[in-house]
């Protein structure tokens, strides 16, 4: 469960005119534990920074985001990202590291330094990221593969593997499929849903397909100016209601 | 908006009322520029004495020849008085000689062939022999500075990566370092580390480390700097320490360019142990200095193939090397 509660965000600038408008202007928004929750919104709406304030990499100006009735500030943050995966726009793969190297890197906050030091891998962590490499439909002979030489779709799908790897309660997706095709993006965004579904884990999941979000989100919120402008299910979504979120008050 | 031109572009489009018109390449700004630079180029060549030197070059010609007659052939055998090595107590017996040695009558001075003969020791690749022992312990030298350099330059490029935010301080201190001990010459290191560990190879080593050291730590740093944020990021959002941020996601992106330098450092430090010699610290150098002082130039050309050959040969192997690793 994540709960935000009344979130503002400034971005401080050194242009004095763009300081005046907020990323996020007091968002409150309940998102239950196993929802496929999609944010919607133009660029720059804020869908990124209301991701971010679930595993700290922004610290909201005014009021604060909860993450299973454990508030996200400086001092929980370690323990919060244990549990929170995320998967990146461009993949954030370490490029010369195997399939299986990049999949376990989501459980290093869990391992020892020597056995990182030594890239010394746990049989156990390497059962389960063969276990999530097969979930995401790549096959037993990727593993020692570089992930410089996979495709776009199979990177996003590793990095799928990598988020879920350390058995999270929250997976966010910020803009998961930007970079892809729409048939590459229809099947890595089935694999994060299927994923998900399997394992009661809550997904944060912002994008700029209006009909992707329609297909696989269980909830769609919609962000401009950095208010929520529509909250619903997918099938509420009509084109009144894209029409305010992409250009406004008609 | 930034409305600042590109740098190297004048301001001054071609035509000032047509927004589209395309800038200059340069205007009469850097026109000036460039002549008051070829102008101060002018003043200091005279200043080095350049012009004079330039007149004075077929001169200059005419003394290389006579240092490459001198030079050629190069010095292979080693000839030794058999009545000096007997005072020596050096002399082997006869049933006891090195490989490939004989005893011959030689006249004392070539040049002046009247002026008397003497036995001497004639071993035909003894002087050979000598200069590639002399530069096996160079390569030692080179190595073990190398050696030096690494284990220094990783704390140095850690703390000084900007990217790592370790702080302001450590940054500063691991960029002032590199920049110190780069800032001072081997030759400098190795006479004031000579005073504290004597004329000898430890000197050598410890100066090619130091010095070294720098380049290495400042090219780690900005290679760390360099390095693809994404991953980065991506390990640090799930909590991960830096230690293992760095040891999983900025190690496999640095580690070939990091080699490479190394490749490049080792064979620096062969060139530069050579010549470290001439201020004692043993090695080939040493060897080039007195034959260069002694005026036997034959002995110099050898001591250069050597050197020559040396740096070539580890060029081929580190070509091979880095040919694996970088892949």
């Amino acid at each position: 469960m994540i709960h935000f509660q009344g979130i503002t965000k400034r971005y401080v600038t050194h242009d004095a005119a763009e300081a005046s408008a907020p990323a996020l202007n007091g968002v409150s928004l309940l998102v239950p534990r196993g929802q496929f929750c999609v944010v919607l919104g133009p660029s720059g709406s804020g869908k990124s920074t209301l991701l971010r304030t679930v595993n700290g990499l922004v610290i909201p100006d005014q009021g604060n985001t909860t993450l299973n009735d454990t508030r996200v500030d400086r001092t929980t943050i370690a323990a919060i990202r244990r549990r929170v995966g995320m998967i990146h726009q461009s993949f954030n793969l370490v490029p010369r590291l195997s399939v299986l190297d990049n999949v376990v890197s989501g459980a290093l906050p869990d391992l020892p330094a020597w056995r990182v030091m030594l890239r010394w891998w746990p049989g156990e962590l390497n059962r389960t990221a063969c276990e999530w490499l097969a979930r995401v439909d790549l096959k037993p002979n990727y593993l020692a593969r570089r992930v410089s030489q996979l495709s776009g779709g199979e990177q996003q799908r590793v990095a799928i593997a990598r988020a879920f790897v350390n058995a999270p309660t929250v997976v966010l997706a910020d803009e998961p499929v930007a970079s892809l095709d729409p048939q590459t993006s229809r099947i890595v965004l089935r694999i994060l849903r299927n994923a998900a579904r399997q394992t009661g884990v809550t997904v944060l999941c912002s994008l700029h397909q209006v009909d992707l979000a329609v297909e696989f989100a269980d909830r769609i919120v919609a962000l401009r100016n950095g208010h929520v402008v529509f909250d619903d299910t997918p099938e509420k979504l009509d084109s009144e209601a894209i029409r305010s979120i992409y250009e406004g008050r008609p | 908006m930034n409305n600042k031109p590109a740098r190297g572009q004048s301001e001054t489009p071609v035509d000032p009322s047509d927004p589209w018109s395309p800038k200059r390449p340069f205007g009469p700004g850097s026109v000036s520029i460039a002549i008051a630079l070829l102008l101060l180029l002018g003043i200091s060549f005279h200043r080095q004495g350049l012009d004079q030197s330039l007149v004075r070059t077929p001169e200059a010609a005419d003394q290389a020849w006579t240092f490459i007659d001198r030079a050629l052939p190069p010095r292979i055998e080693e000839a030794q008085r058999v009545e000096r090595l007997k005072q020596l107590g050096e002399m082997p017996d006869a049933d006891s000689l090195p490989m490939l040695a004989r005893i011959e009558r030689r006249p004392l001075n070539p040049i002046q062939p009247h002026a008397g003969t003497a036995d001497f020791l004639v071993e035909p690749l003894g002087y050979l022999r000598r200069c590639v022992i002399l530069m096996l312990g160079t390569i030692e030298m080179a190595f073990w500075g190398t050696l030096v350099a690494m284990t220094l330059s990783l704390p140095l490029g850690i703390i000084g990566a900007r990217t790592m935010a370790y702080g302001k301080i450590p940054y500063s201190i691991g960029r002032g370092l590199s920049s110190l001990s780069r800032a001072t010459p081997e030759l400098i290191l190795a006479l004031i580390l000579a005073l504290m560990y004597g004329f000898g190879p430890t000197a050598g080593i410890l100066a090619l480390g130091l010095h070294s050291a720098g380049f290495l730590g400042k090219f780690l740093a900005d290679d760390i700097e360099n390095t693809d944020r994404g991953p980065r990021d991506a390990l640090a959002s799930t909590g991960a320490s830096k230690l293992k941020v760095l040891r999983i996601a900025i190690v496999p992106q640095v580690l070939p360019q990091y080699v490479a330098y190394l490749q490049y450092i080792l064979e620096r430090n062969v060139r530069t142990a050579s010549v470290l010699g001439i201020v004692g610290v043993g090695g080939i150098g040493l060897e080039l200095k007195f034959a260069y002082d002694n005026g036997e130039f034959d002995k110099v050309s050898t001591v250069l193939i050597v050197i020559f050959a040396t740096v070539l040969t580890l060029e081929l192997i580190s070509q091979r090397i880095r040919q694996r690793i970088i892949r």
